[in-house]
């Protein structure tokens, strides 16, 4: 009787062991682990195609890359689950419709219930997905919105981070650079209709006169304005020796082309935006000799892997780099480092630990807190110019990585 | 604002009417024989721009000249839509060709991202950076063979309407298909042939825009638009009114801009559009139609 109650017992405790003491030792199969997300999934809406598709393609590599960067090491590791979770992206087109941007992050949102987003290019498409994001509590971090614009809309945002550059510093580097030679100091100006031509436009209009310089012209016009004829008279009737742009490269394009043939040839050119991309170079051959235009990044930069940033797109995609690949790549490591250190995919911890970036990335320093509305951060900006189909540096002369290409020649020249 | 503002206006104004009038030449003759809207009629233009860009490119000929070997190939890529795409859908009204054209527009826009991709593009010539002086004012040397050529390609497009056998057969069909049968017409054909005719002719649009502007896969909805305008001016179907309704666009665009600022140039435009479809919405050229 008492063997049996000693077997009872004995498999009592066996049982108790199985149940309760075997599984909590059983690592893969049960636990923490166990009920982690089989996946991370971030989200973007950017211009493949349309007008801004440029930019697009920079983007697509920029947040593809740093994910596939991160998954080669098995994924993100959340604390809260003890294990490492691969990260997926998923991308819609906008075609440069600002609406479109606004309804695919909808359905970024609400249908693919991502835990993260990637912002767009441009104010207009940018600033359409950050208001859902932000209406949404869902954090999104975000470059190619200089800062200013990326305020103007929205003085506070809650959810939404934006890394670029400052309007009011970048709308200084073109003065500070023809600081350097000489000039009539008569600035043409031609500021498109976009939410970051309105507001450079009027940042050029209010620092020109406070770096010495007379804004002899401005001409305003939408997005897609073919025909420049006109604004380019007055501007040349203006003598006006130096240009500054702020417009979309199918636009800039025409309105160079149309300089040439009514043979209006500045001595200084900033084709700000426009001739950014490396179809300025392609499109125009030896016309875009010369052309000056505002930078942030370049692979010369001493930042954790720049220099091999460049080549890892250039072989990539056989094209010629743009600085966006690091500002989209970088946006992406913020919102993978913010995942990370919260240890969760809770949307406001997650908020929170963007907020407290702090670090120095491929793109550069980023702190948001240090930077204006608390949700931006500044990139340092400088001086490019096109050089036999390559940008280098020109201004300032400590980080120049060419010399400063003076005036212009002329147009027979070109 | 000066007189020569004015007149600088107006000049450049009338110059690129002529590449207005040539880029709506194709819309005007498929308007006028089938009745149909040719949306995709943009896509086309840069079809034929994408087009010469490679053969240009491939064979490093002026683009003027890739252009001539252009007007073949876009004739027979317009041939079969016609004939297979839009020609069973003519008896079942008008909207279903529209739609299809609209479709047409949408996967033509596709493909050519498919395979150029969204750069801006340009079709670069040694001189198409060059002006030229015309009464004290400068302007593109290529405004100026925009002009020249909207001449030459309307009047001879006209010219073969009025005495080739075709262009009488286009006439007869876009007149009264029904009768035109009796006398032995095949209006599918012709139909057809229109298209194709229409297509061809957007192989000098697109060239010009494309050595003119610049121009993206998304760049045809700016042309089509402007082509609309155009054939309302001219009178649904009109050749000869294209170069007209060209000229008064273009100066319109150009005079208003000067006077009222660049930014409103497509507004004045529309404007005139709205005004010629109120007061006479046959055209103001509408006695010559095809």
């Amino acid at each position: 009787m008492q063997k049996i109650r000693i077997r009872q017992a004995a498999a009592a405790v066996l049982m108790f062991i199985a149940m309760v003491v075997l599984p909590a030792c059983g690592g893969q199969t049960t636990g923490p682990a166990q009920n982690a997300p089989k996946q991370i999934l971030l989200g973007a809406s950017i211009p493949e195609t349309g007008a801004l598709a440029a930019f697009g393609t920079y983007e697509k590599w920029g947040y593809t890359t740093a994910i596939d960067d991160l998954n080669k090491s098995g994924g993100l590791y959340l604390s809260q689950y003890k294990t490492k979770v691969p990260v997926a992206l998923k991308l819609y087109d906008d075609e440069s419709q600002p609406q479109l941007a606004t309804s695919n992050t909808q359905k970024l949102i609400l249908s693919d219930k991502v835990n993260g987003l990637l912002g767009s290019a441009t104010p207009p498409q940018v600033i359409s997905g950050a208001v859902v994001a932000e209406r949404n509590r869902v954090p999104m971090v975000t470059g190619i919105a200089p800062i200013r614009a990326f305020l103007g809309a929205q003085p506070k945002w809650n959810y939404v981070w934006d890394i670029f550059f400052d309007e009011l510093d970048m709308t200084q580097q073109q003065f500070l650079t023809m600081n350097t030679v000489a000039s009539n100091k008569r600035i043409a100006l031609f500021t498109d209709n976009e939410q970051d031509g309105v507001v450079m436009g009027k940042l050029w209009e209010e620092t020109a006169p406070k770096m010495g310089y007379t804004i002899a012209y401005h001409a305003t016009f939408p997005v897609g304005t073919t025909d420049f004829g006109d604004l380019i008279r007055r501007a040349q009737a203006a003598k006006a020796e130096v240009v500054i742009t702020q417009m979309i490269t199918p636009d800039a394009i025409a309105l160079w082309r149309q300089m040439q043939t009514l043979n209006y040839r500045p001595k200084a050119a900033f084709i700000e935006k426009g001739s950014e991309p490396a179809q300025w170079a392609t499109a125009l051959k030896d016309a875009a000799q010369g052309v000056m235009v505002t930078g942030y990044w370049y692979p010369t930069l001493p930042y954790p892997g720049a220099s091999t940033l460049r080549t890892r797109f250039e072989k990539d995609t056989n094209q010629t780099y743009s600085q966006h690949i690091a500002d989209t790549y970088t946006a992406a490591q913020i919102m993978l480092d913010a995942i990370t250190s919260a240890g969760s995919l809770d949307p406001n911890a997650i908020n929170t630990a963007i907020g407290k970036t702090d670090k120095t990335y491929v793109v550069g320093p980023v702190n948001f807190a240090k930077g204006p509305g608390g949700h931006t951060s500044a990139l340092p900006t400088f001086m490019l110019q096109w050089q036999n189909g390559q940008t280098q540096i020109v201004y300032p002369s400590k980080l120049s990585t060419a010399k400063f290409l003076y005036p212009l020649p002329a147009w027979s020249k070109a | 604002m000066t007189p020569s503002t004015l007149l600088a206006g107006a000049v450049s104004g009338l110059l690129l009417g002529g590449l207005y009038a040539v880029t709506a030449l194709g819309l005007s003759l498929v308007f006028g024989v089938m009745r149909l809207v040719n949306v995709a009629h943009g896509e086309l233009l840069l079809l034929a721009a994408y087009l010469n860009f490679v053969i240009s490119g491939a064979l490093g000929i002026d683009p003027l000249l890739a252009a001539v070997l252009l007007i073949p190939i876009m004739f027979l890529v317009g041939y079969p839509l016609q004939r297979w795409i839009f020609n069973p859908l003519m008896h079942m009204g008008s909207e279903p060709p529209l739609l299809a054209a609209f479709g047409l527009s949408i996967i033509l826009q596709n493909v050519l991202l498919l395979i150029w991709h969204a750069d801006t593009r340009v079709l670069v010539t040694s001189y198409s950076g060059m002006g030229v002086q015309l009464f004290d004012v400068r302007v593109s040397l290529l405004y100026v063979l925009a002009f020249v050529m909207a001449f030459v390609l309307i009047i001879g497009v006209h010219l073969f309407m009025q005495h080739s056998y075709l262009g009488k057969a286009i006439r007869a069909a876009a007149q009264d298909a029904s009768t035109a049968q009796v006398m032995g017409i095949n209006p599918e054909q012709i139909y057809a042939l229109t298209y194709a005719i229409g297509a061809a002719t957007a192989a000098l649009g697109g060239t010009l825009i494309g050595m003119t502007f610049s121009f993206v896969p998304t760049s045809g909805l700016t042309w089509l638009l402007k082509g609309f305008v155009v054939v309302v001016l001219g009178g649904m179907g009109s050749i000869t009114g294209m170069l007209g309704a060209g000229f008064i666009l273009g100066i319109a665009e150009g005079v208003g801009g000067a006077i009222a600022g660049t930014g409103y140039r497509d507004m004045i435009g529309f404007l005139i559009f709205i005004i010629v479809l109120v007061l006479r919405p046959a055209g103001l050229f509408s006695r010559s139609r095809v």
